[in-house]
C-alpha cells in the first residue's frame, strides 16, 4: 500500500512553469479515479465476493447512478429536470438499489454462470440504448449524442465562495469566479494559495476529497455491516444457499437485499463518474473500461476482502495512469517516459515486422527446456513458436501496410494496457488463486461474560 | 403402518407419495413423532428415506400426502419457513460451510438474529445479543467436545469432526424437532458411539425429538432408541421398539439382510 502511494508522488508529469499545479491536478484525478474504482470494487466484492452472485453488471448499476445523476440536474433548457444535486443521488441510489433488489426474482433459480450471462447483458442493454436513444440527449447542446452541462456539487461555492454565479449576477458561471482576480475569499484561491499553486486549486481536487470521504464512510459501514450477523448469513450463502434456506434464512430476500446494497453503491460511483467527467456518451461503460477493470481488481486485489479491493484498484488504476503518460510520451520527445514508450514501440515492432528471428528465439527456448527438463519452458516455448510462426504465414507486408499509417509499426497502448491487465490477472489467477490479500477468517474469542457448561 | 402417539404429535406425516417423473420413489408413507422421541427410521439402499426427508424439510414438493409440523400445514412451505417452526434437519453429505470458520458456521441459524430491529442488528447497534450467541455457539462445541476446533475453516475439518459440527450447527438453531439423515455414515465405531451418545444426552436434557436415518440396521438396534420406523420400497414396512424389530427377524433378513447388515455403504 505504502509502495503505491510512493509510486503516486513518482508519476512524471511534464516540466512547465504551472508544474506544481498540474501535479496537484494529477494526484487529484488519479485518487478520483481511484476512489470511483474502489467503490465499484466495493460493489461487486459485496455481490461476488459475499454473496456469491458472479455479477459482471458492475457497469449496468453504475450507469443508472451516472445517468440518472446526469438528466436529473442538468437545466431544463436543456431538456434536463433542473433538480438539486442530493436529492438526484438520493433518487440515483434508491433508484439502484430498486432495480438490485429487482434483479433477484428473475434470477432466483439462475446458477451462478447463468446470474452472470443476464447481468453483462443488462449492462450492454444500458449502454446501447443510451447510444440510440435521443431522449437521452440531456444538456448537450446541438446534435452530440450523451448527457452533459448538469452542475457539479459544490462548484459555485468552490469557486465563488459565498457568492454565486449565475445568468442574473456578476459572474455568469462558477469559471467566471474561477478567472475573476478580484475573488480571494474562495475555498478554491484559499487552498491554491496554501499549496503555492500560483492560481485557484483545480475542481477536480474539492471532488477527490468528497469522493476519499465517500469511499471511507462505505468502508466503515460495509465493515460494520459484513461483521454483523448479515453478513455471516450472506457468507453462508456462497459457500451453500440451500443449507442456508434449511437453516432458516431467507435466501431470496437475502441476496435481493445484498444486490440492492451493493447497486446502490456502484451508483454512488457512478454519480461521481458523471462529476469527474463532467459530460459523458455511452462509450464510458465499455466492459473494456469498466466491468473488466473492476473483476481485474477484484482479481488481483483478493476475493472478500476490502481491503484487497483497495489495493486492487490502486494497482489498475496506476497502471491506466502510467499508460496514459506512455501514450502522451510516444508523441514527443520532450514528455516524460518518452524512450519507455520508444523501447516498447520497437519490440513490438521487432514482433511484427521479424516473427521467424522470435519464432526461432522461443524454438531455442523450447530446446533448453527440453535439455532440463523443465515442462513449463517447454510448453512456453512451443506456444511461442506455434503463435509467431502463425504470424509470419499470415502477416504479409500487405497488411503491415493497411493496418500502420505510413508503414510505421506503432504499438498501441490501449491494447498494450489490456495485454499487460490481462497478463496480471493470469498471473493472479495461476500463482495467487485468492489474490493478494485473501479473506480472512472470522474468529472470535468466547466473550468474557459467557460461563462454560461443563 | 400403525403408529402409537405418545401425545400431540411434533411431526405427522400422512400418505405421504413423491413421484420423479415415472419414478415413485415414497408410495404411501405415514408416521408420527412424539415430543421428546429418539426414532429411528431405516431401510434399504434406495428405499425413499431420503426422500421422504427432503419432502418434509421443503426442499422437494410432495406429490401427494400432507405433512403437518407442530400441528402446522408444512406441505407447501419454504424450508426457511418450516425451519422457523422449529425444525432443522442435516444432509446426508455433510454440508458446512466451508470457507466460514467453525465458530461461524453455528452463529448463521440462530433465529433471532434479526430481532427486534433489522437495521440495529445489521449495523450491530447492540453487542450483548451477539455476546449470547457467541458464548452458546461455543457451549455447544464444549457438549460436542470439539471446543479446539472453533476457530479453524470448516474446510479443514476431518469426516466426524464434520459431522460433530454440523450437529452442533443444527443445534443452533433451537430446534424442537431434529432430522439426522445419516449422523454417523462414514464415521469410525467409537466416534459414532459418541455422537449418539451426545444425541440420547440432547434428548434427555433437552426433550428435542430426533429422527435419525441410519441404514446400518445392528447398529442402531444397540443405540438405545426410543422407536424404530422401518421403510421399504417406499412404503413402511413396520413401526416398533427396537425390541419388536429384532424379534421381528424374519422380515428384518428378508428386506435388510443382504443390504442392511453391511455397514459404510452410502445410499445414493
Amino acid at each position: 500500500m505504502f509502495i503505491l502511494i510512493l509510486f503516486l508522488a513518482w508519476l512524471p508529469i511534464a516540466e512547465s512553469d504551472d508544474f506544481r499545479f498540474k501535479k496537484v491536478l494529477q494526484v487529484s484525478n488519479v485518487l478520483l479515479t481511484l476512489s470511483i474504482f474502489i467503490l465499484m470494487s466495493f460493489s461487486l466484492n459485496l455481490h461476488t465476493g459475499y454473496t456469491g452472485m458472479v455479477n459482471f453488471g458492475v457497469i449496468f448499476f453504475v450507469a443508472i447512478g451516472t445517468i440518472t445523476v446526469g438528466i436529473l440536474t442538468a437545466p431544463e433548457n436543456l431538456h434536463g429536470y433542473d433538480w438539486a444535486i442530493l436529492p438526484a443521488v438520493l433518487i440515483a441510489l434508491l433508484l439502484a438499489a430498486a432495480f438490485g433488489w429487482a434483479l433477484a426474482y428473475p434470477t432466483a433459480r439462475l446458477r451462478t454462470d447463468y446470474f452472470a450471462i443476464v447481468t453483462i447483458s443488462l449492462g450492454e442493454i444500458v449502454r446501447v440504448l443510451l447510444a440510440g436513444e435521443p431522449l437521452l440527449r440531456v444538456g448537450a447542446v446541438g446534435n452530440a449524442i450523451g448527457i452533459s452541462s448538469y452542475p457539479l456539487p459544490f462548484e459555485d461555492m468552490w469557486f465563488c465562495g459565498s457568492e454565486t454565479s449565475g445568468p442574473d449576477t456578476n459572474w455568469v458561471s462558477p469559471d467566471a469566479c474561477r478567472d475573476d482576480p478580484n475573488l480571494t475569499d474562495t475555498p478554491a484561491y484559499l487552498i491554491g494559495e496554501w499549496l503555492n499553486l500560483g492560481e485557484p486549486a483545480p475542481y477536480m481536487f474539492l471532488l477527490m476529497i468528497m469522493s476519499v470521504v465517500a469511499v471511507i464512510l462505505v468502508w466503515i459501514l460495509l465493515n460494520r455491516i459484513l461483521s454483523s450477523p448479515w453478513g455471516r448469513i450472506l457468507k453462508a450463502i456462497r459457500e451453500d444457499e440451500e443449507v442456508a434456506q434449511h437453516h432458516g434464512h431467507d435466501v431470496l430476500t437475502h441476496k435481493a437485499a445484498s444486490l440492492a446494497l451493493g447497486a446502490s453503491i456502484a451508483a454512488l460511483a457512478g454519480a461521481f463518474w458523471a462529476w469527474k467527467l463532467t459530460g459523458f456518451e455511452p462509450s464510458f461503460m465499455s466492459p473494456a473500461r469498466s466491468t473488466f477493470l473492476v473483476w481485474a481488481a477484484f482479481i488481483i486485489g483478493g476475493t472478500s476482502n476490502n481491503r484487497g479491493m483497495v489495493v486492487g484498484a490502486f494497482i489498475i488504476v496506476l497502471m491506466e495512469f502510467v499508460f496514459n503518460v506512455l501514450v502522451a510520451g510516444q508523441g514527443s520527445t520532450d514528455l516524460p517516459l518518452h524512450t519507455t514508450a520508444a523501447r516498447i514501440d520497437s519490440l513490438f515492432e521487432w514482433l511484427i515486422l521479424s516473427p521467424w528471428e522470435v519464432a526461432s528465439l522461443f524454438l531455442v527456448a523450447s530446446f533448453v527446456g527440453f535439455a532440463i527438463r523443465s515442462e513449463r519452458i517447454l510448453e512456453t516455448g512451443l506456444a511461442g513458436v506455434a503463435i509467431f510462426s502463425f504470424t509470419a504465414v499470415a502477416l504479409g507486408q500487405r497488411s503491415i501496410d493497411e493496418s500502420f499509417f505510413g508503414g510505421v509499426v506503432t504499438a498501441d497502448m490501449l491494447y498494450f494496457k489490456l495485454f499487460l491487465i490481462g497478463c496480471l490477472m493470469l498471473f493472479s489467477l495461476k500463482f495467487n488463486t485468492k489474490g493478494l490479500l485473501p479473506e480472512v477468517p472470522v474468529r472470535p474469542e468466547r466473550p468474557n461474560g459467557g460461563e462454560s457448561v461443563e | 403402518m400403525e403408529v402409537s402417539p405418545l401425545s400431540e404429535p411434533v411431526l405427522k406425516v400422512e400418505n405421504l407419495r413423491k413421484e420423479f417423473g415415472g419414478l415413485v420413489a415414497v408410495k404411501d408413507v405415514s408416521f408420527e413423532v412424539g415430543p421428546g422421541e429418539f426414532i429411528g427410521l431405516i431401510g434399504p439402499n434406495g428405499c425413499g428415506k431420503s426422500t421422504t426427508f427432503n419432502c418434509i424439510s421443503g426442499l422437494l414438493d410432495q406429490t401427494a400426502g400432507s405433512i403437518e409440523i407442530f400441528g402446522k400445514d408444512a406441505s407447501n412451505m419454504r424450508p426457511d419457513q418450516i425451519q422457523n417452526l422449529g425444525f432443522t434437519r442435516t444432509f446426508q453429505h455433510t454440508r458446512l460451510w466451508r470457507q466460514m470458520t467453525v465458530i461461524e458456521n453455528l452463529l448463521v441459524p440462530p433465529r433471532d438474529q434479526f430481532k427486534p430491529n433489522p437495521f440495529a442488528s445489521i449495523l450491530q447497534l447492540s453487542s450483548s445479543a451477539e455476546e449470547e450467541r457467541l458464548a452458546r455457539a461455543y457451549d455447544v462445541l464444549e457438549q460436542l467436545e470439539v471446543p479446539h476446533m472453533a476457530h479453524n475453516l470448516a474446510s479443514e475439518l476431518s469426516g466426524g469432526q464434520s459431522k460433530l459440527v454440523d450437529i452442533g450447527r443444527s443445534m443452533m438453531g433451537d430446534p424442537k424437532l431434529l432430522l439426522l439423515d445419516e449422523p454417523v455414515a462414514g464415521v469410525a465405531g467409537p466416534l459414532a458411539m459418541k455422537i449418539f451418545n451426545n444425541l440420547r444426552q440432547i434428548v434427555d436434557e433437552t426433550g428435542i425429538s430426533v429422527l435419525i436415518i441410519e441404514h446400518n440396521m445392528d447398529f442402531i438396534l444397540r443405540q438405545g432408541v426410543d422407536r424404530i420406523v422401518v421403510m421399504n420400497e417406499g412404503e413402511i414396512l413396520m413401526v416398533g421398539t427396537p425390541d419388536e424389530v429384532r424379534s421381528n427377524r424374519e422380515v428384518i433378513e428378508a428386506y435388510l439382510g443382504a443390504a442392511g447388515d453391511e455397514s459404510g455403504g452410502e445410499e445414493e
